[in-house]
Parts: structure tokens; sequence; C-alpha cells
């Protein structure tokens, strides 16, 4: 089972990441991909400011593909999450899986941004028209994870 | 005893400062001692979590000489 989990602090390239994840899927026949975009909530966010823990961000990351993978029949799963400064409209989080069959890549995406959205070591703030706003899971991401 | 924050908690506390708890010292005794020190700042709030050396802690954790604690925020998620 192959797996790429990366933090990246300077770009991310959905058309660059599913490429790799395509190369690393090994001829299966489905691959599910799923990209965060950062909202400009109407022009009044301007960027996301996401701060992340030296140690804890990259091992929250790494768990939670490892309970995806423990889950899914998957031969591939792929995350990389943007920290640092994402200006609005630009690509915050990358999602991939690789399976046999589309079933199981369509729901272990779903289970990796139900799980990313609650557990993963961010703190995020919006900034924008003077303003900054802190961050936090909404009762739809928790009532989400818990689906699970 | 060192205790560095990270998210909001950082913006209303700074992200680290020094405390006048001798170590070692339980997780619990420092929380107890930065509520003290920070009241209203959010520090011993529900979701507020503690980290020794890179893994997250409960309060029994024994805090020794030299280590620094961290005080995570609420987690905003990915």
């Amino acid at each position: 089972m192959g797996c790429v989990v990366r933090l990246e602090p300077v770009r991310l390239d959905p058309q660059q990441e599913l490429a790799t994840a395509i190369a690393a899927s090994e001829g299966v026949g489905a691959v599910v991909s799923f990209v965060g975009l950062a909202r400009a909530e109407g022009g009044q966010v301007e960027r996301l400011v996401l701060e992340h823990h030296p140690a804890l961000t990259e091992q929250s990351l790494r768990a939670i593909a490892a309970e995806a993978s423990e889950r899914f029949d998957v031969t591939h799963v792929h995350v990389v999450h943007r920290c640092g400064v994402v200006e609005a409209g630009e690509p915050i989080v990358f999602a991939a899986a690789a399976s046999a069959h589309r079933r199981a890549a369509f729901e272990m995406a779903d289970f990796l941004m139900d799980r990313l959205k609650t557990d993963a070591v961010f703190w995020k703030r919006e900034e924008g028209a003077g303003k900054r706003r802190w961050i936090e899971p909404t009762e739809a991401d928790y009532a989400a994870r818990e689906r699970w | 005893m060192r205790v560095a924050f990270y998210g909001r908690l950082a913006e209303a506390i700074g992200r680290e400062v020094e405390i006048d708890l001798p170590a070692p010292a339980a997780v619990t005794a420092v929380q107890r001692r930065l509520a003290e020190l920070y009241p209203g700042s959010g520090v011993d709030a529900a979701r507020v979590r503690t980290a020794v050396g890179g893994t997250i802690v409960h309060g029994d954790r024994l805090v020794q000489p030299g280590e620094t604690v961290e005080i995570l925020a609420p987690l905003s998620g990915g």
C-alpha cells in the first residue's frame, strides 16, 4: 500500500499531486481526489493563515492516512496539506485514494476529508477587510466525523 | 518553566513565556498556574490540550527540568 503524506509550506499544485497519485496507483481502476480551496467569502477574506506544530501536525496527517488505509481497501493514499499563508482561492489541501474499484476510493476520500476537518493539528485564522477571525470546526464538521 | 502557546492562545498570551513553577511538576499544576496567571485568556478551556516533547500528554505527566510545555488552543482542523 502506497502512501504520500506531506505538509507543504509554499504552494500546492493539485494537478501535479493528481498526476503523482495516478502514477503511484499501479494501474488500478479508480483514483478519487479532492481539492479544498481557501474561500474568499464574497471578498471578505483575503487569506487564511494556517499555523502548525513542528511535530504534531505531520503526525496527525499520518495518523489520519493510516486509519484510512486500515478501514478501506485501497492501494494508495495521498494527502498534501498547506501550512502558512494561503491566499483566497488557492488550494489548501489535496486528498486522493486509489483502489481497484471506485466505491472504496470515493469512501476513503470522503473519510479523509471528514477526519482532516476535525483532527488535523492546525490553527487557522481568516484575515481580510481589516479583520482577523480564528476558525474552529463547525457542528456540521463534528457530525460528519461521527458518521464513520 | 518554559511554556509555549499555539493558536489563539499565542495571540492572547504570547508565543512563549517563562512561569514561576519549578520542575518537576505535574501538567495539572502547570495548567492551574497558567489559569491563575492568565485569567480570561481561554488557557483552561475545554478543548485545550497539552504537549511535552512532541507528544500530547495528560494531567499526571511530570514535566522535568529543561522541558518545554506546549499549550495547544482548540484545533481549527484542516
